[in-house]
């Protein structure tokens, strides 16, 4: 049997005045899973983590709870908990007093309250900190301290919006592993909104991309990663190189157009794909090949060199194919990167699966 | 600028050179002295041996001081007044703290025209809500109660209290209460737990101000005598309309003790700066 | 790491219907009703009531009250009185508070400031009868001013300064001024200093930088001030009638008269009508003074959420 999702937004939307913030969005969210909520500011993430939470209303569409819907419910009576980009640290209270929060308003007895927030603040790292006050704390403790706040509850979701925002690069990296690792221990399901591609792409065991109010692909990082459905997404997730292209003919075997050049590609993806249409054609820099020679295989296309960067542990080389179109490849070769030159005319040649097509 | 005087930024912004400064300064401070004169005489005139006032005053005494403590009206007077005022505080504040809190947070129709109304008895003159509270409180037949005379302060002075809730709401960061909803807290856990707390300076001046407003208040308590007597400015009042004497400036300095420790404790909890722009 | 078993669990109850549908935005203000019934049952409605307590002649609807108040030469006097009275004090109080409300705000030094504030702020919390008591000490036969003079030799006999409309006129301008130096200060405060550097750069002299920049930029609030003032002075009671000595009436004075003395009830609300709509006229004015564009408004009272 089917189990059906702990979350499930259906069709949801929601404006200000004249501007969408979120429009027709529907997605689920497995129990257990960690999903990210990822695009740039203003693209409607953090509007539908508070419609879950309960503080914004949907103007359409319903949102489901373990099955029961929750779009009348207020705030303090769902079964979530959030995590707040600036903490929301209640500063009149000792660190312990604001773990026990909740774990009060149920009424619960003394004896389990206390233990109850022992336990988390331990799991979080802060034990002996619990007479201390979050003025005293720092923001890397700040931030454990509303995570346990809020794991306290045993809440069905874990909702955080861009929790490690304000913390410094070293930290943050280290806050992410910890996160997941305290994800996997506590098994509750985590919503995570943020825009940073990297800390999806750690995290994540799905994400959601989204767009001035649209969401625009959800799936596991890796599929979004390897098979993005638009432009948007390719350019989001990681780098990519865009080539302008034509649909050449779909049978007996898929090929595109790239400035007169015949390329052959692994499929035509989805969508209406007809010939003579156009598309645009995603390579990923690493998946690029530089050689002197004509490489083997259908996917192939002359190059001049512009710029090499040299970054450490891989570099980049700047291309431009005839037709002025500008191409990135990253590697990781020293002596490759040694011998090459701008100014040179060399070949560039990939495997036609590591290609995608997607609509310009 | 050392040695020709202090020289604020503003004024040299200002283009204010010293001889324009020191013009201000003495201005000012001989006005500001002016201001404190009056009082300065009633506070001298109290401390005088002789029951004729006068000042400077003739001979030093405390007698007079001792003289309105025994003297039953003055004494049911201040305790009147210091009741009222009291509980005028407490019940200003304990109704006028959710009302600024929700015409700050809540948006609902009308909330423009609620918020005129909460204020509004600032903008009314007194007198006028003092024969209006009379006429009304005589027909219900609560105008020589007690309970009367508090319902007309808190009324009077509950204003006070919104106007300084609301300064100390507007700092305080909404997601705060999210959190608190979040963890399950209901709206009125959310106010009392939480909110209430944080802006627990505004509401201490908020009461002290209400506090001080009831305390002096005499156009509205001169239509509501209590059966007994009547709040200390009013039987002040009642005296000086046939003599003054060094034991009704005795009590009148009473009431300006009163006034100037009220000031030191607001200096005190939001500092003078913060009261002044209410 | 296990989880310790925990005695109760939040369980999610499914709230079919929504909370409150019609009567939800009613419910959702709620701990506002207490403070808005006792506002309006003991406010609003008795304001209310003043009015047709001035219209009901013998239990009769009539304005006999007003048509008699309009011919009488006598109201006229009181009235032009008040206003004539509430005038001059509030253009000396702007004159005396201007320099002073300036002080504060430009040149005095910040560890002075809180005491000038508190010297300010100190006669407000004095009740005005007791404010003006301390006049008639001051002003009287026996007081110090007259001794003073006669100390110097100025007079031979004691003036008498007291019972006069320059007394009354000096205890509303007492009362008055902290309220005027705090609206000014305020919008002063607004006046963005770098202003005033622009226009000393661009040539003008610091008085010229004073009446051409900084004055007309503070007007709205200086109106303010003064509407306020004025409203305050027309409608006050304790001080014309301690300093005027009962001979010098105000429509205060009058209203309570009829209250407390005469027991003309329906004479005193028609006044108490007439001194309301005058004040609201003022107050319709205050606003306005406050909302013009190039100043920013001083008053906190609840605002955006």
């Amino acid at each position: 049997m089917p189990e059906i999702p702990l979350i499930k937004v259906d069709r949801v939307s929601k404006r200000y005045g004249p501007v969408e913030a979120v429009q027709g969005v529907s997605l689920d969210v497995e129990r257990g899973a960690f999903v990210s909520l990822l695009g740039p500011s203003g693209c409607g993430k953090s509007t539908i983590l508070r419609m879950i939470a309960g503080f914004e209303r949907p103007d359409g569409g319903r949102i489901y709870i373990d099955g029961s819907d929750v779009v009348d419910v207020p705030a303090h009576r769902r079964p979530v908990n959030m995590v707040f980009q600036s903490y929301a640290l209640f500063p009149h209270l000792t660190v312990f007093d604001n773990v026990a929060f909740g774990l009060r308003r149920k009424r619960l007895a003394r004896e389990v309250v206390k233990e109850q927030s022992r336990h988390f603040l331990g799991l979080v790292g802060l034990e002996g900190m619990e007479a201390r006050y979050p003025s005293q704390l720092s923001g890397g403790q700040q931030q454990r301290v509303a995570l346990a706040r809020a794991l306290a509850n045993r809440p069905k979701v874990l909702l955080l919006d861009e929790p490690l925002g304000a913390l410094d690069l070293k930290l943050r990296k280290r806050m992410q592993v910890e996160l997941k690792q305290l994800q996997r221990e506590v098994g509750i399901t985590f919503i995570y909104v943020t825009h940073d591609q990297d800390e999806a792409l750690a995290l994540s065991d799905q994400i959601a991309v989204m767009n001035r109010g649209e969401l625009l692909q959800y799936g596991p990082g890796r599929e979004l990663y390897d098979s993005p459905a638009s432009e948007f997404v390719a350019n989001f997730l990681g780098e990519a190189n865009l080539l302008p292209c034509r649909i050449l003919q779909q049978n007996p075997s898929p090929a595109v157009d790239i400035g007169g050049t015949a390329i052959a590609v692994a499929s035509l993806g989805d969508g209406a794909r007809e010939v003579g249409a156009a598309a645009l054609l995603v390579l990923r820099p690493e998946d690029l090949a530089i050689s002197r020679e004509p490489p083997l295989g259908p996917c192939r296309l002359p190059a001049q060199i512009e710029d090499k960067v040299f970054l450490g542990a891989s570099f980049l080389i700047y291309l431009r194919l005839d037709g002025d179109i500008p191409l990135t490849a990253r590697g990781s070769d020293r002596a490759f990167f040694d011998s090459v030159d701008a100014g040179g005319k060399v070949w560039v040649g990939w495997q036609a699966e590591r290609a995608r097509l997607v609509a310009p | 600028m050392r040695g020709a005087g202090f020289s604020s930024r503003a004024a040299r912004q200002a283009g204010i050179g010293p001889a324009g400064a020191w013009m201000l300064r003495g201005f000012s401070w001989t006005l500001l002295a002016l201001l404190t004169f009056p009082l300065i005489v009633l506070i001298g005139a109290s401390f005088s041996a002789s029951d004729y006032v006068h000042f400077p005053p003739f001979g030093l005494s405390l007698k007079w001081y001792g003289a309105f403590v025994k003297d039953p009206t003055f004494l049911n007077s201040l305790i009147l007044s210091a009741e009222i005022a009291g509980s005028a505080a407490c019940f200003a504040t304990l109704l006028g703290f959710p009302a600024a809190y929700i015409l700050l947070r809540r948006r609902f129709p009308g909330r423009g025209i609620l918020e005129s109304l909460f204020l509004s008895p600032l903008l009314v003159p007194q007198i006028i809500i003092g024969v209006a509270l009379l006429q009304f409180f005589t027909f219900i037949g609560i105008a020589t109660s007690f309970a009367g005379l508090l319902i007309a302060h808190v009324v009077s002075v509950m204003p006070y209290v919104i106007r300084t809730v609301s300064a100390a709401l507007q700092n305080l960061d909404p997601r705060i209460e999210e959190a608190a909803a979040d963890l399950g807290a209901n709206r009125l856990e959310v106010m009392a737990l939480v909110v209430a707390p944080m802006v627990k300076g505004g509401l201490i001046a908020g009461a002290l101000f209400a506090f001080i407003m009831s305390w002096v208040n005499v156009e509205v308590s001169i239509f509501l005598g209590v059966t007994g007597g009547y709040t200390l400015p009013v039987v002040l009042y009642n005296f000086m309309e046939y003599s003054i004497t060094t034991v009704v400036v005795a009590a009148a300095s009473v009431a300006i003790y009163v006034g100037i420790a009220l000031v030191l404790l607001i200096d005190r909890v939001i500092g003078l700066n913060t009261a002044s722009r209410l | 790491m296990t989880m310790p078993a925990v005695t109760s669990v939040i369980d999610y109850e499914a709230v079919a219907s929504s909370r409150g549908g019609r009567l939800g935005p009613l419910r959702e203000v709620w701990p506002l009703w207490p403070g808005l019934v006792l506002l309006v049952l003991a406010f609003a409605l008795p304001l209310l009531l003043i009015f047709p307590e001035s219209v009901s002649v013998k239990g009769r609807l009539s304005t006999a009250i007003y048509r008699s108040i309009a011919r009488d030469s006598y109201y006229w006097s009181v009235i032009g009185r008040s206003f004539w009275l509430s005038l001059v004090s509030t253009l000396i109080c702007l004159c005396l508070a201007y320099p002073v409300a300036y002080y504060l705000v430009r040149v005095v030094r910040p560890s002075r400031a809180r005491f000038a504030y508190m010297i300010v702020i100190a006669p407000l919390f004095t009740s005005a009868v007791i404010r003006a008591m301390a006049w008639l000490t001051i002003l009287g036969r026996r007081g110090i001013v007259n001794d003073a003079l006669a100390y110097l030799g100025l007079i031979a006999e004691p003036l008498r300064m007291l019972y006069t409309e320059e007394a009354v006129v000096v205890g509303l301008v007492y009362i008055m001024i902290p309220f005027m130096v705090l609206t000014i200060a305020a919008v002063l405060e607004n006046v963005d200093g770098t202003l005033e550097e622009a226009s000393r750069d661009l040539g003008a002299s610091p008085w010229v930088t004073f009446w051409r920049v900084t004055f007309p930029l503070s007007v709205p609030g200086v109106l303010a001030g003064c509407f306020l003032v004025f409203a305050l002075c027309l409608s006050s009671y304790v001080t014309p009638a301690l300093l005027g000595g009962g001979r010098h009436k105000v429509i205060a004075m009058l209203i309570f008269e009829q209250f407390m003395r005469t027991f003309n009830w329906p004479l005193g609300a028609a006044l108490a009508c007439v001194l309301l709509i005058a004040t609201l006229l003022i107050v319709w004015g205050y606003n306005r003074a406050l909302s013009r564009r190039f100043t920013t408004r001083h008053r906190v009272a609840g605002a955006a959420a």
